[in-house]
C-alpha cells in the first residue's frame, strides 16, 4: 500500500542545504503497523510528514495506493490525504476554539458527509475512544491524555486506511502512553494501518516491524511475528 | 460547514474580545465618518436635479475681459433674454430672473414679514420645475400685481385661510394678489425664494433708474434659457463670442453654464447672490472618507494579520484534516465580513445618534432613509463588501499558502513579510493623520487671519439694521433723536454692507488723461453723513463728501476715491478732477485709504464713495457704551416709534463678519471632528498593534528582566520601535501637506503662508500621541512578572 523508492529531501534554507532524508526504501503492506525511531533529527518527521503527503520529496519515487504520487500539487495531494490519512502529532493536536465533538467532526465536514451521518461517526469513536461525557469541553479543559485520545478519534473518524502518528506519547505520563499505545494497537486489530514514529523502545516494540533511521538512512528493520507482542 | 466557519468566528470574536473591539470600534467609527460624508457628498450633487428640464437648462453668464484676469457675473441686462429667443432657434425659452431678497411682506392686521421674493416671467414655471398647489401655471404670473407663494410662506402669512385671491402688501408700497401657492423650494436648489412675482415688477422696484426692461446698460439679472433636445450649450458657447456688439458697444462676452454646474461650479462667479457648494470641498470630504475609512481597514487587516500567527496552527491542522486552500480562503473572508457587517451594525446606530450634530455643523437637513433609498443601501453595502475583503484579503490569501509542515512544528513566525507589510500600513495610516493635522492648522491659522485682517476700519462695536421702506422720509429725524442717547457714538446710512457684495459697479470711467479702453470696472458706494467718523476709516487727502438731500441726478456731484482707483487711473493729484463715472460728471473731493469693502475673498478693488440717498439701504450706529443691550434695547424702541410695523433688525457687523466666513469656518469644523477621527482610529490601531507586540514578547522581555533590564529601559526598548515609523509617516507627509495645503489657499485672496512650525507641531502632536499609547502598553508589558512570563510560553 505504500511504497518509496530512493527518497530523498532536502532543505535549502539562506545557503544551508541539509539531506534530511537520502535513498529511503520502504514498502509498507496494509494492516501493518510499522514503528519508526532514531535519534533526534534524523529525518522521522520528515519522512512521516512524506507519506503523509504533507510535503513533496525533492527526489525518487512515492507510491501510495499504487498511484505515483511524489510530484502531486498540494491541492491533488490534499485531496488524497482526506479521508485516506490520518495524522496524531505530539503536541499541536487541537483546535482550540472547537469543542471535542466539532474537533473529532471536522474531517467529516471537509469530506462533506452529512449532518445526520457526521453525528452518528463521531459519537461512534468518542465512545470508542472513552471520552463521550466530554464531548462538550474546549481542549484546554482535559488532560494530555484526553486531548490525545481525542486527537486519535479525530485521526479515526474518517476511517483512514492509514495513521500516522509522530511521537503520539511523547507529551504524556506512562499510563496516559500506555492509553493511547491501546488505542493504536486496537485500530490496527480492526485492520488500519499504522505508522509511529516514537523514542520509546517498547513501544516501538508493540508495532510488528521497527524501521531505525540514521542521518536520514534506514539502518535496519526489524522484522517480528505480530503474534509475538 | 458555514456554521463550522461561523461558530469558529464568534468563539474567536468572542475570545479575544480586546482586539475585536478596538478592529470593530475602529471599523464602525470610520464607516460611520464615511456614511456622514457620503449623506453630505449625495445632497451636494443632488443640487437641482429634481428638474425635468435638468439637462436641457443653462444660464447665461457675462465675462468681462480685465486687463489681469478675466471676471465672470450672473448678472445680465435685461433685454437679453429676448433677445436670445429671436436670434437662437435652438432657444425653446427664456426667463429673466431677479433675486430680491429680505422684503417686508404684510397682510391686514398682521405683523410684517422678511421674505426673499423671486421676480420671474411665466416662461420660469415651464422651465424649471416647482409644482404649484393652487392656481393655473399658465396664468399665475401673467397679471403684474400677480404673486405666488410657497406652500411655507402661505402657512407663515395666513395660516390655515385659503390664501388665493388674497392681498399682500410689499414694503408697504406694493399691493400684490395671490395667483398660486407651490410646493416648497426643496432645499437642493440654488434658486431660493419664499414667493414669486412678475418680472415686470422690477420696474417698480427700481423707479429711479427709469425704463430697466429694454436697457443694455443694466445688469443685474439672471437669465435661464431652455434649450430644444437637440442643441448643446457647447454648441451654442460656439456661436456667442461677439454677439452682445450686435446690440451694444462692449467687450462682454458670453456663455452658458449648464444647470447641473450652477451649484457645485460658480465659486469663479462674483457677487454670487445664491448660495453655493463647491466642487473643491465635495473632493476633500470625499477624500476625508476614504482616508478615514482607509485608516480603519488599515487597522483591521494589521490587527488580524498581527494575530494570524495565532490562528496558524488552526489552518494547518484545518489542512491536515483535509481541508483544501479555498475553504481556508473563504473561511477568513467569511470571518473578516461578519466582523465588518457587526461594525455597519455599529456604525448606523452612530450615525443615527450623530446625525442631528452633524446637520448643526453642515447647515444641512440630512435624513437617512436605507431603506425608501436602494442607492444608498447599495453603495452601504458595497463599502462593507469593500472592507471586508479588503481587511479579510491579506489574512486569507497569506494564511492559506501556509504549508501545514510548517505550521505544525511551530516554526512559523508572526515576522517575515506580514510584519514589513504591517510596518507599512501603520506608517501610511500616520501619514494620512498627520496629513490631516497639519491641514487643520492651517486651515485655522488662514480662519484667524482673515477675522483678524485689519480691515482699514473698526468693525467692532457697529450695530446695523436694514432700512425700512417708511424710514427714508423719516432718517433725519431718526438720526438725531438716536444721537441724543449716551451710548451712541454717530449714525451714518449706506448702500452695501462691507460684508456683502457692492451694488453698484461699473466700466464706464472717463478721467483726464485716460489712454485706450479701461477694463476694469469701478465700484461705488453711496453713504451718507458721518460716513467715515462711524467706520474709522482714514482720509489720506482732500476731504469727504459734502452729503446732500437732492435727487438721484443732483447728487453725484462729488465722489471720494480709494487709493487702488486713484492707482489705476494713474492720476497725479487727483482732488478737484473731473471724471466721469457711468455717464455722470463727478469732481473728486478726497482720497480715502484702502479698506476692505468686500469680503477679503476678493483682492482690493477701485472705489469711488458717493452719495445718492436713493440706494440708502442700511443704517449703522457706532455704540460706545459700559451696556451694550441696554443701548441696543434704547434704539430698539426708538425704531418702534418710527416704523411700528416692522420688526426691528438690528445685528453686530462684527457678527455678519463671522456668518461671512461661516462657510470655510463650518468646513474648518468638521474637518477638525473628522481629522480628530482619523487620529483616534489610527491611535486604536496602534495600541491595538503594540498590545500584540508586547503579548508577542512577554518572552523576551521576561528573559531581559531575568538577565537585569531596567524597567525604563524596557519601556524605551518597546516604545522607540514604533516612535520610529511614526518619524518616517512625519518625513512623508510634511512635503505632501505642503503642497496640498498651498493649493489649497490660492483660492484666497489674502492668505498666510504656511509656518514651519506648523509641521513640527504637527509632527510632535503625532509622536506625543503614539507615545502615551504605546508606552502605557509598553510599561505594562515592562512590569510583569518575568517567571509567570516564562513559564506560559
Ligand atoms: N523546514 C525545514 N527546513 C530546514 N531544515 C529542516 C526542516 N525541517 C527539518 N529540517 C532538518 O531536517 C533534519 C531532520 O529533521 P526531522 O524533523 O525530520 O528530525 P526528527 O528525526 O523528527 O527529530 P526529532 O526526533 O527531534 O523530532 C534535521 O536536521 C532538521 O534540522
Ligand atoms: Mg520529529
Amino acid at each position: 500500500m505504500i511504497k518509496t523508492v530512493s527518497l530523498k529531501k532536502i532543505y535549502t534554507t539562506d545557503e544551508v542545504e541539509t539531506t534530511a532524508l537520502n535513498n529511503v526504501n520502504l514498502e509498507i503492506r496494509e494492516g501493518e503497523f510499522v514503528s519508526i525511531m532514531g535519534p533526534s533529527g534524523c529525518g522521522k518527521s520528515t519522512l512521516l510528514n512524506l507519506l503523509g503527503l504533507l510535503d513533496n520529496p525533492s527526489e525518487g519515487d512515492y507510491y501510495f495506493m499504487d498511484e505515483q504520487v511524489s510530484q502531486y500539487s498540494e491541492r491533488k495531494r490534499a485531496s488524497v490525504r482526506k479521508g485516506s490519512i490520518g495524522f496524531v502529532f505530539q503536541s499541536f493536536n487541537l483546535i482550540d476554539e472547537l469543542t471535542v465533538f466539532e474537533n473529532v467532526e471536522l474531517p467529516l465536514l471537509y469530506l462533506g458527509v452529512s449532518g445526520s451521518d457526521r453525528k452518528k461517526r463521531v459519537e461512534e469513536v468518542l465512545e470508542q475512544m472513552q471520552i463521550m461525557a466530554r464531548r462538550n469541553h474546549f481542549p484546554q479543559q482535559l488532560s494530555g491524555g484526553q486531548q490525545q485520545r481525542v486527537a486519535v478519534a479525530r485521526a479515526v473518524v474518517a476511517r483512514p486506511k492509514v495513521i500516522l502518528a509522530d511521537e503520539p506519547t511523547g507529551n504524556l505520563d506512562s499510563k496516559h502512553g500506555d492509553e493511547v499505545m491501546d488505542l493504536l494497537n486496537q485500530l490496527n486489530e480492526e485492520g488500519t494501518t499504522i505508522i509511529m514514529v516514537t523514542h520509546s523502545p517498547s513501544y516501538a516494540e508493540r508495532g510488528q516491524r521497527v524501521v531505525h533511521l540514521f542521518d536520514g538512512h534506514i539502518v535496519t528493520e526489524n522484522i517480528k511475528d505480530k503474534f509475538h507482542v | 460547514m458555514y456554521r463550522n466557519y461561523l461558530k469558529i468566528s464568534l468563539r474567536n470574536i468572542v475570545r479575544n474580545r480586546g482586539y475585536t473591539f478596538i478592529n470593530v470600534a475602529g471599523l464602525a467609527v470610520g464607516l460611520a465618518c464615511c456614511i456622514l460624508i457620503m449623506l453630505w457628498v449625495t445632497d451636494e450633487i443632488s443640487f437641482d436635479k429634481f428638474h425635468k428640464n435638468y439637462d436641457n437648462v443653462y444660464r447665461v453668464i457675462a465675462c468681462y475681459n480685465d486687463t489681469e484676469q478675466t471676471e465672470y457675473e450672473w448678472k445680465t441686462a435685461p433685454p437679453l433674454a429676448s433677445a436670445l429667443k429671436a436670434d437662437f432657434p435652438e432657444v425653446t425659452a427664456v426667463t429673466r430672473y431677479r433675486p430680491m431678497n429680505g422684503h417686508l411682506f404684510k397682510i391686514p392686521d398682521n405683523i410684517s414679514h422678511e421674505l426673499d421674493l423671486g421676480l420671474a416671467e411665466p416662461a420660469f414655471l415651464d422651465i424649471f420645475t416647482f409644482p404649484l398647489t393652487a392656481g393655473d401655471a399658465r396664468t399665475v404670473l401673467n397679471e403684474p400685481n400677480s404673486i405666488i407663494l410657497t406652500e411655507k410662506t402661505a402657512r407663515k402669512l395666513f395660516g390655515v385661510q385659503d390664501p388665493l385671491g388674497k392681498s399682500i402688501s410689499v414694503d408697504n408700497a406694493l399691493d400684490l394678489t395671490v395667483t398660486g401657492v407651490m410646493a416648497d423650494v426643496p432645499a437642493n436648489s440654488h434658486l431660493q425664494f419664499d414667493c414669486l412675482a412678475p418680472f415686470v415688477l422690477i420696474e417698480k422696484f427700481m423707479q429711479e433708474y427709469g425704463s430697466v426692461l429694454d436697457n443694455w446698460g443694466m445688469g443685474g439679472f439672471a437669465t435661464y434659457v431652455l434649450l430644444d433636445d437637440a442643441a448643446t450649450g457647447e454648441d451654442m458657447n460656439l456661436k456667442l463670442p461677439g454677439y452682445l456688439k450686435k446690440y451694444a458697444e462692449t467687450e462682454t462676452e458670453l456663455s452658458l453654464q449648464p444647470l447641473k454646474d450652477i451649484y457645485l461650479y460658480s465659486s469663479h462667479i462674483n457677487h454670487n447672490l445664491f448660495g453655493n457648494g463647491d466642487i473643491k470641498y465635495v473632493y476633500i470630504f470625499s477624500l476625508i472618507a476614504l482616508f478615514v475609512l482607509g485608516i480603519a481597514c488599515f487597522n483591521f487587516m494589521n490587527l488580524t494579520t498581527a494575530r494570524s500567527a495565532n490562528r496558524a496552527r488552526e489552518v494547518g491542522l484545518r489542512k491536515v484534516v483535509g481541508a483544501a486552500r479555498h475553504q481556508i480562503i473563504v473561511q477568513f473572508f467569511n470571518e473578516s465580513l461578519l466582523l465588518a457587517f457587526i461594525a455597519l451594525v455599529f456604525a448606523v446606530l452612530m450615525v443615527e445618534i450623530f446625525l442631528p450634530a452633524f446637520n448643526n455643523l453642515s447647515g444641512k437637513e440630512l435624513t437617512i432613509t436605507f431603506f425608501d433609498n436602494p442607492g444608498m443601501l447599495t453603495g452601504l453595502i458595497l463599502i462593507v463588501l469593500f472592507t471586508g475583503l479588503l481587511s479579510g484579503s491579506y489574512p486569507a490569501l497569506f494564511m492559506s499558502f501556509f504549508k501545514p509542515v510548517k505550521v505544525l512544528k511551530g516554526s512559523f513566525k508572526a515576522g517575515g513579510s506580514g510584519a514589513m507589510l504591517r510596518k507599512a500600513l501603520v506608517v501610511t495610516q500616520f501619514t494620512i493623520s498627520i496629513l490631516l493635522i497639519i491641514s487643520t492648522l492651517v486651515i485655522s491659522n488662514q480662519l484667524d487671519f482673515m477675522r483678524h485682517k485689519k480691515l482699514g476700519f473698526d468693525k467692532e462695536q457697529l450695530l446695523y439694521m436694514k432700512m425700512a421702506s417708511d424710514m427714508p422720509a423719516q432718517y433725519e429725524a431718526f438720526k438725531s433723536e438716536l444721537l441724543h442717547e449716551t451710548g451712541v457714538t454717530s449714525v451714518t446710512v449706506t448702500s452695501s454692507l462691507p460684508t456683502h457684495g457692492i451694488v453698484f459697479s461699473t466700466s464706464h470711467i472717463e478721467w483726464p488723461g485716460k489712454t485706450g479702453e479701461n477694463k476694469w470696472l469701478m465700484n461705488a458706494v453711496s453713504v451718507g453723513e458721518g460716513y467715515i467718523e462711524t467706520f474709522g476709516m482714514k482720509l489720506k487727502e482732500g476731504r469727504f463728501l459734502a452729503v446732500g438731500t437732492s435727487s438721484f441726478s443732483d447728487s453725484i456731484r462729488e465722489a471720494v476715491l480709494n487709493e487702488t482707483a486713484v492707482e489705476k487711473m494713474n492720476l497725479d493729484s487727483p482732488v478737484g478732477k473731473t471724471i466721469e463715472f457711468s455717464g455722470f460728471k463727478v469732481t473728486v473731493a478726497g482720497v480715502v485709504k484702502d479698506y476692505y469693502f468686500q469680503s477679503l475673498h476678493h483682492s482690493m478693488e477701485p472705489l469711488a464713495i458717493v452719495s445718492v440717498p436713493e440706494w440708502y439701504s442700511y443704517i449703522f450706529v457706532k455704540i460706545n457704551s459700559d451696556s451694550m443691550p441696554r443701548t441696543v434695547a434704547t434704539i430698539e424702541q426708538i425704531w418702534k416709534k418710527f416704523s411700528p410695523d416692522t420688526p426691528f433688525s438690528g445685528r453686530f457687523l462684527s457678527e455678519a463678519y463671522e456668518s461671512l466666513y461661516r462657510s470655510e469656518q463650518r468646513m474648518g469644523q468638521l474637518f477638525n471632528y473628522f481629522t480628530s477621527l482619523a487620529i483616534f482610529i489610527s491611535c486604536l490601531g496602534l495600541f491595538g498593534l503594540a498590545a500584540y507586540m508586547a503579548e508577542q514578547r512577554t518572552r523576551e522581555i521576561g528573559i531581559r528582566k531575568v538577565l537585569g533590564a531596567s524597567l525604563s529601559g524596557l519601556t524605551f526598548m518597546i516604545s522607540s520601535e514604533f516612535i520610529k515609523w511614526v518619524l518616517i509617516a512625519n518625513a512623508i507627509a510634511w512635503p505632501l501637506a505642503f503642497v496640498v495645503m498651498n493649493r489649497w489657499l490660492q483660492s484666497f485672496a489674502y492668505r498666510i503662508s504656511i509656518s514651519w512650525t506648523v509641521f513640527v507641531v504637527s509632527g510632535a502632536l503625532a509622536v506625543i500621541i503614539a507615545l502615551l499609547t504605546v508606552s502605557f502598553l509598553a510599561f505594562k508589558a515592562a512590569l510583569s512578572d518575568p517567571v509567570k512570563a516564562l513559564k506560559y510560553e
